[in-house]
């Protein structure tokens, strides 16, 4: 059998370009050369301690065989410059180890190594080996078979990449054709607080979440009959039961005729997943800050509306101001000059014109009053002089005062009053404006010999008062209006157009009391106003007085 | 022939303090209106001049001026305003108007 193996071995060293190349077995009780091809080695110590020291560094990287002082030492006087190193048999049973060492005196000399004939002769090697030492274990395809590991630390040519599975804290594994973890990166393991040897040969749904296993057992079904790169998100599980978010990529392993097992590399996804939670977590927060930022520039919008809108209102009651202003000033002017201009003007004139300048006046003075007593009411800062008081007696007052104009008009005046009294807590003075105006504009717009009529009712949590005349009335198309600053009825006698403020007055005094007006009307038939004011319940208190 | 003068004020005082001087003292004959759609009843009489107020009742002065031009280009108006704003006196003259006065109206 030995012979077997020496022909072979003489096969692997020439196929390989090696210098020389040693079957050695190794065991606790001692250590020897099985075979050897190629030179004669000239140093047997040299030889020996190399071999030794390869076997205790066996399984360690290249760095650490390169830096090994001994191994320098023994390569050197050897003139080796770099070597392979294969194990060949593991034996736990027969309790020895078996490698095959290549040595090359030059750095870059395997060249044939990675063929398929090699890699064949070398599965032969193995299954003799095995034969000899009686061991009928499978043969596995050894990925460290192909492995060249220089002695000077120079050999940048001769780079093992699995460096990069020993500096990345990714993780990296390979699966048998069970599931079971037959490989593991040292780091990948250690960030799932695992070490190497505790995951090998554990089946990778072990380390899968509950949650996410039959999900990641139909993925790998998915991979192993596609045989494509499948990727997907996985949460991995310690024996704690920490979580632990990837993104993994499996890939299967195949020779032409079969699958050997499956390759996989996951990237720790941790961060992006809390990065994530995070998110989610402030998404209903930003959708809430969007919502309130919308509320707040409609309601921005809505003011600058306002401003805009109150703008519009002002500026029109400036022009509407002055042309209120001018209209009576143009008159008061225009008469003054005439006269003044005219020496020989006839008396009946002068005296018509001297008139219409007084009453021109005098609507200048009623005009500035009531701009700003409704500047005053309109800004708020009106306060109501409030006291109880009888309405109707009152209203009774207001009548008595245009008596003399009732008279001079011929109009016949009705009143309705109840027989009770009926208080009102509200401004006396203001309610008296009200009241003197709203009957002054009947007086005003009848004409001579018609009739006015004013009802009191006491509705008990209100008091009504209505105001009827048998006047000229208010046309429908002005009616809506009638309550609008400077708004006025066109008459055919224009004398009777008043600052077109009365009825603003009206309503905003009935306003302030939380009362309420309202005008019916029809032309050359009559008006009607309803007023309606809040009673006082101390109707008790104040009767007496 | 004796000049006619068409007056459009809605204002009595004023329209009679313009008639006051167009008619006693200058010696015009006169037509009064209190609104614009009245006057515009009565273009066919031919006046030579109109003294035309802006804000009216129902249609407004620069309105009435429109319609004034559109029956007689060279029919000179001459308007008036209590309104302080110079757009309005800009928009006459763009339509037409002969002369534009501010009341109170300088001697």
């Amino acid at each position: 059998m030995l012979d077997l193996i020496s022909n072979t071995l003489n096969l692997v060293a020439k196929l390989s370009n090696s210098s020389s190349s040693y079957l050695f077995k190794a065991a606790k009780t001692g250590f020897e050369i099985l075979s050897y091809a190629g030179n004669d080695p000239s140093n047997y110590e040299s030889l020996n301690s190399l071999l030794l020291n390869l076997h205790k560094l066996s399984g360690s990287d290249r760095i650490t065989y390169a830096a090994d002082p001994i191994i320098k030492e023994a390569a050197s006087s050897l003139a080796i410059k770099s070597f392979q190193i294969s194990h060949v048999l593991n034996s736990s049973e027969k309790q020895f180890d078996i490698y095959l060492v290549l040595l090359s005196s030059r750095s870059e000399n395997y060249l044939n190594s990675s063929s398929e004939v090699f890699s064949k002769v070398i599965k032969t090697l193995n299954y003799q080996v095995r034969e000899w030492a009686n061991i009928s274990e499978l043969i596995e395809d050894d990925a460290e078979t192909n492995i060249i590991y220089p002695i000077n630390s120079s050999g940048e040519n001769f780079v093992d990449q699995r460096i990069f599975f020993n500096i990345s804290e990714d993780l990296f594994f390979i699966l048998d054709r069970e599931g079971k973890i037959s490989k593991v990166n040292k780091k990948g393991a250690e960030a799932l607080n695992q070490s190497v040897g505790k995951l090998m040969g554990k089946h990778f749904l072990d380390i899968i979440e509950d949650s996410n296993k039959i999900k990641v057992q139909e993925l790998l079904k998915e991979v192993l009959l596609s045989k494509k790169e499948i990727s997907f998100e996985v949460i991995l599980t310690d024996d704690l039961g920490e979580k632990f978010f990837y993104l993994m990529t499996i890939k299967t392993i195949c020779t032409p005729d079969k699958i050997c097992g499956l390759a996989g590399a996951g990237k720790n996804i941790n961060q992006i997943k809390n990065l994530e939670s995070i998110i989610n977590d402030l998404k209903p927060k930003l959708i809430e800050s969007e919502r309130l930022l919308s509320i707040e520039r409609r309601r921005a919008h809505q003011q600058k509306s306002l401003l805009v809108e109150l703008n519009k209102l002002k500026n029109e009651f400036i022009s509407n101001i002055s042309h209120e202003l001018r209209t009576p000033l143009a008159s008061i002017i225009g008469f003054s000059e005439t006269i003044e201009s005219d020496d020989n003007l006839p008396e009946d004139m002068r005296k018509d014109f001297n008139r219409i300048i007084l009453s021109e006046g005098k609507r200048l003075a009623k005009l500035i009053n009531d701009v700003l007593e409704l500047s005053r009411i309109e800004s708020g800062t009106v306060a109501l002089n409030r006291s109880n008081f009888d309405l109707a007696k009152l209203i009774k007052e207001i009548i008595e005062c245009f008596k003399t104009d009732l008279v001079e008009k011929s109009i016949y005046l009705t009143t309705e009053f109840p027989d009770e009294e009926i208080f009102l807590f509200a401004d006396r003075e203001k309610i008296c404006q009200v009241f003197s105006g709203v009957i002054g504009n009947a007086i005003k717009f009848t004409d001579k010999n018609g009739r006015i009529t004013v009802i009191v009712n006491n509705l008990m949590k209100e008091a009504e008062v209505i105001i009827s005349d048998t006047g000229a009335g208010i046309p429908e198309k002005d009616l809506p209006f009638i309550f609008e600053k400077f708004y006025r009825v066109q008459r055919k006698d224009s004398e009777n157009s008043g600052t077109g403020l009365g009825l603003v007055f009206v309503k905003q005094i009935v306003d302030l009391h939380k009362g309420y007006v309202e005008i019916q009307s029809e032309v050359n038939k009559g008006t009607s106003v309803v007023i309606k004011l809040l009673t006082s319940l101390k109707i008790n208190l104040n009767s007496g007085s | 022939m004796e000049k006619l003068v068409f007056i459009v004020d809605d204002e009595q005082s004023i329209s009679k303090l313009l008639s006051f001087w167009v008619k006693d003292k200058w010696k015009y004959t006169v037509e009064v209106f209190s609104r614009g759609e009245d006057l515009l009843r009565k273009l066919n009489s031919k006046p030579d001049v109109i003294l035309l107020d802006i804000m009216l009742p129902g249609m407004d002065g620069l309105e009435i001026l429109r319609r004034v031009k559109q029956f007689d280009e060279n029919l000179p108006v001459i308007m008036l305003s209590a309104q302080g704003s110079i757009e309005v006196a800009v928009e006459s003259l763009k339509f037409g108007a002969y002369d534009y006065f501010q009341k109170p109206i300088d001697q």
